[in-house]
């Protein structure tokens, strides 16, 4: 599904962040990505979809190679969810309804299953699991085959988190693929990198 | 027609010392209240005098020599002076805004300016400087301020905007897509003051070229004809000059893979 080879990175400042990256994400997988902050795992999720330039390296997904024009397209179908919420503005129904705006999912549209006041309330007033939980809905609601999640549960309590789990596992059993950066236990069953050791 | 509408006499230096006490008392009050901008007056208004007196003597030397050479050379100067002082403005500059600023200002102001020359406002010969440097230096001077809000604007958007519009990207926007609400705010900006005037000029104030005519004894149905079409080239040059220097922006900061100049954005954030 997704298949990635020699991913190499570096800046003059800092110096090589992942050298010669190679990583296979099958349908229905879950991989871990688990380092010290700062030591280069978001860039790594961002470099996947492109976001960021590499030195070297090659993105296969479907066998297709991940670059030029069609990375918006791609962007649709690999989904970087950043841990930073992006806007304080607006309720979160138009949170929600924003990325339908966009070409890509003009034929789309958005999955309010939340209820009413929820949706009402303005986004400056969500705790940061509420926003963590918006953040992944709207994710899902895109319907893309892998999320690249950054730390998507770290200040959700221990309910929102299992609802949260209950999601993920659902686009899993659907046939969705995860990598997944984070600093605590794996909290599903999958492959565990220590990064940047893909070894 | 031509006819005298007021009598005009020769300001005297006197009348400019009694002009400046005015400023001494402003300078003044600053002092007294502690705003601390007293200096900042006296600087603006020392530079202001020397550089418009010795507008005045260059301009008699320059208007003696009415040649087309003449006007490419005031025309290189003021823009030259114009692109620099556009990007003084914006607290984070970035590597090229110069290039940026001097192709917008440049191609606006040629088109406007041909366009203002040879159609709007005709002069024979075209370039007869006692008529073409001062349309020109209005068309320059208002791009520059509309230059100088926009890319403010723009920059400090893209540094402020910079999670929202990554957010954008990642969910499969495309660098159009993102930008276009940025651009469309940043070349608002740099119009209000264009259009500000436009939509007060004849009701809260007279403008300043008319305000000249007027005083100088030209008939105000003439001066009014002038200004109507000073205006609509300012209003033409300060929109295309925005588009440019957004467009021109925007190429930059975003790269063909949808996606920021790394480089740049640090040097902005």
């Amino acid at each position: 599904m997704l298949k990635v080879e020699n991913l190499t990175k570096s800046y003059p400042e800092t110096g090589v962040l992942f050298k010669d990256a190679n990583l296979t994400l099958s349908p229905g997988e879950v991989i871990f990505l688990k380092g010290k902050s700062g030591s280069g795992k978001s860039l790594f999720l961002k470099a996947i979809v492109a976001l960021t330039p590499v030195d070297k390296g090659e993105i296969y997904f479907k066998d297709e190679v991940t670059t030029g024009d069609n990375l918006p397209r791609l962007r649709s179908k690999i989904h970087y969810v950043s841990q930073h919420f992006a806007t304080q503005t607006g309720s979160v129904r138009d949170y929600l309804t924003a990325p339908f705006k966009l070409s890509i999912y003009k034929d789309k549209k958005p999955n309010l299953t939340l209820d009413g006041k929820f949706l009402n309330k303005r986004l400056s007033l969500l705790s940061g699991g509420e926003r963590q939980m918006v953040h992944l809905k709207r994710s899902l609601s895109l319907k893309p085959e892998i999320l690249l999640l950054d730390e998507p549960v770290s200040a959700m309590d221990p309910e929102t988190k299992k609802q949260a789990l209950d999601l993920i596992k659902e686009f899993l059993e659907g046939g969705g693929a995860v990598i997944w950066v984070t600093h605590d236990p794996p909290v599903l069953d999958g492959k565990v990198i220590n990064f940047p050791q893909f070894t | 027609m031509y006819y005298v509408f007021m009598e005009t006499f020769d300001l005297q230096l006197s009348h400019i010392l009694i002009s400046l006490l005015l400023i001494i008392l402003c300078a003044g009050i600053s002092l007294f209240l502690g705003l601390k901008l007293e200096k900042k007056i006296l600087l603006a208004v020392i530079r202001s005098t020397i550089q418009v007196a010795a507008l005045g003597y260059i301009l008699r030397f320059i208007f003696k020599h009415n040649v087309s050479p003449t006007f490419f050379a005031v025309f290189a100067v003021m823009l030259f002076t114009a692109t620099w002082t556009s990007i003084k403005r914006p607290k984070k500059p970035y590597t090229g805004i110069f290039s940026v600023s001097f192709i917008s200002i440049f191609l606006a102001s040629a088109i406007t300016g041909s366009y203002t020359l040879f159609l709007s406002i005709p002069q024979n010969p075209w370039y007869d400087l006692p008529q073409a440097i001062p349309l020109v230096g209005m068309i320059l001077g208002n791009s520059l301020t509309g230059v100088s809000l926009c890319l403010d604007r723009f920059i400090s958007d893209i540094a402020l905007k910079k999670e929202y519009i990554e957010d954008q990207l990642a969910m499969g926007a495309t660098r159009f897509e993102v930008i276009r609400p940025i651009i469309s705010d940043a070349i608002g900006s740099g119009m209000t003051p264009i259009l500000n005037a436009m939509m007060v000029s004849g009701l809260v104030s007279i403008p300043g070229m008319m305000t000249g005519q007027i005083l100088a004894g030209n008939s105000p149905i003439l001066a009014s004809k002038y200004q109507i079409i000073i205006l609509i080239m300012i209003c033409a040059t300060v929109f295309l000059t925005c588009v440019g220097v957004s467009y021109l922006s925007f190429f930059k900061f975003f790269e063909k893979s949808h996606r920021f100049n790394e480089k740049l954005l640090q040097e902005v954030i």
